[in-house]
């Protein structure tokens, strides 16, 4: 139950972002609630479950909606890998290690984003359109941050895990 | 230690690889949707539906709260522009009726027939980049690929189109996914109903739409209203797609234009597929 307890957390962050999320548009921008779970899952549990949780995560978007399969899951991937490997070098229980982390991890996402699209030559002539929403989101992902980890820490506190302080 | 480090290295690149083929190979060839896609798309599908339509439900609330004031004002407004407009009517009519030419056009429209049938939107793209949204539609009620997606209004069993929202790109048993015409990966070709002249537009990144003439003297305004010219395989001739907002006469081979859609693809709730038999 507690290893799969991450994966409906992100099975359902998925659905909720392509639904109800879409109607708290703020200018035009959506908030990767998903983005901000796989960051916390990561840094907690390590770069297996970072890795694995971004295979799934990705695998979902690809098949629900992106036309090139495997864009996202590469990317999450990578992102869940790579954060996975800080997990013993931070302090778990400080907030400000995830808002450090999912600022990040956002910036990282729409780069890698644009850089494979680049090569896909999809023709995108003003990436400078793209700067806005990107800070707006990141903006976002750090004020939705907050309400998700204090959620989160009950959550953990309730099924028993604890964060090993380093 | 050290070997277990190799192992896990290799692994994680021999999948970012595969990963990175998958991307390679879809984006030339055409997959299709694939028996995987279809069973998760199937099962996601009616829970993407209710939290929607839980979503719409709490912002329409909002909004109309929000507009209650301006609702009996709209609603005089409309009420005389419904006068106005059932007037014009009657003149256009009696012009069509009085013109035989016009016929054999109205016989060629007949001729292509098509049905539709509305489909209600139930999640869109998460992601900021990409316009694409999945509908609650598939083949268990005919839809194929490339079928058109308007917005219109259904008045006495007729369908008004009102405008064009885009194309379905995959299809499952009871889904579909639909890229609009602002996506990136979308381009059409427009015809200037003032002058017949022509041209090709692009969806943007930032969801806009952007497009040029095919030819420099083409005469092109702002405020001049486009429709789909029927060129290309995939739309019909003659569906609204918006006004032209700025001309950019620059380059030297073409003129380059910004449109503003007709539609506003954040209000859009739910949709009309034509199946159009090809």
């Amino acid at each position: 139950m507690k290893r799969i307890f991450p994966f409906f957390i992100i099975l359902l962050s998925v659905i909720l972002q392509s639904t109800i999320f879409q109607f708290i548009k703020v200018f035009d921008v959506v908030p990767s609630i998903s983005l901000i779970f796989l960051v916390i899952f990561s840094i907690q549990f390590g770069e297996y479950y970072g890795g694995l949780l971004g295979l799934f995560l990705g695998l979902l978007t690809d098949i629900l909606y992106v036309g090139f399969f495997g864009i996202n899951t590469l990317i999450y991937f990578l992102l869940g890998y790579i954060l996975g490997n800080f997990k013993e070098n931070v302090y778990k229980e400080d907030y400000l290690t995830y808002y450090f982390a999912v600022g990040i991890m956002t910036v990282l996402y729409n780069t890698f984003f644009y850089i494979i699209i680049f090569f896909l030559q999809v023709e995108i002539n003003s990436i400078i359109n793209m700067i806005k929403p990107i800070i707006i989101e990141i903006v976002l992902n750090l004020i939705l941050t907050y309400p998700i980890l204090k959620l989160e820490f009950k959550v953990l506190n309730k099924m028993g895990i604890k964060l090993k302080y380093y | 230690m050290k070997n277990k480090k190799i192992i896990k290295r290799f692994v994680v690149i021999s999948i970012s690889i595969m990963l990175i083929v998958s991307i390679g190979y879809t984006s030339v060839f055409n997959v299709g949707t694939t028996t995987g896609e279809n069973i998760i798309g199937s099962i996601t599908s009616p829970f993407q539906k209710v939290f929607y339509n839980i979503g719409r439900i709490f912002s329409n609330s909002y909004e109309s709260i929000l507009e209650i004031y301006k609702v009996r004002e709209e609603n005089e407004q409309l009420k005389n522009k419904v006068y106005e407009l059932s007037n014009q009517n009657r003149i256009l009519l009696d012009i069509v009726e009085n013109k035989d030419f016009l016929e054999n056009e109205y016989k060629m429209r007949e001729s292509l027939k098509f049905d539709y049938i509305k489909a209600q939107i139930i999640s869109r793209d998460p992601n900021n980049w990409f316009q694409k949204f999945t509908i609650d539609k598939g083949t268990k009620d005919d839809v194929k690929r490339d079928d058109i997606i308007v917005h219109a209004a259904e008045i006495d069993n007729d369908l008004t189109v009102i405008g064009l929202v885009g194309k379905v790109i995959d299809v499952g048993s009871n889904w579909s996914k639909i890229i609009t015409i602002t996506d990136i990966n979308s381009s059409l070709s427009f015809r200037n109903i003032r002058n017949n002249s022509s041209g090709i537009l692009k969806g943007q990144i930032d969801n806009s739409i952007e497009g040029y003439t095919f030819s420099k003297e083409d005469d092109i305004n702002i405020g001049d209203i486009l429709v789909t010219s029927g060129l290309g395989e995939i739309y019909t001739h003659d569906i609204y797609i918006g006004k032209v907002t700025s001309v950019n006469t620059e380059s030297t081979l073409t003129n380059n234009i910004d449109i503003e859609p007709v539609i506003d693809f954040e209000e859009l709730h739910s949709v009309y597929v034509l199946r159009i038999n090809r």
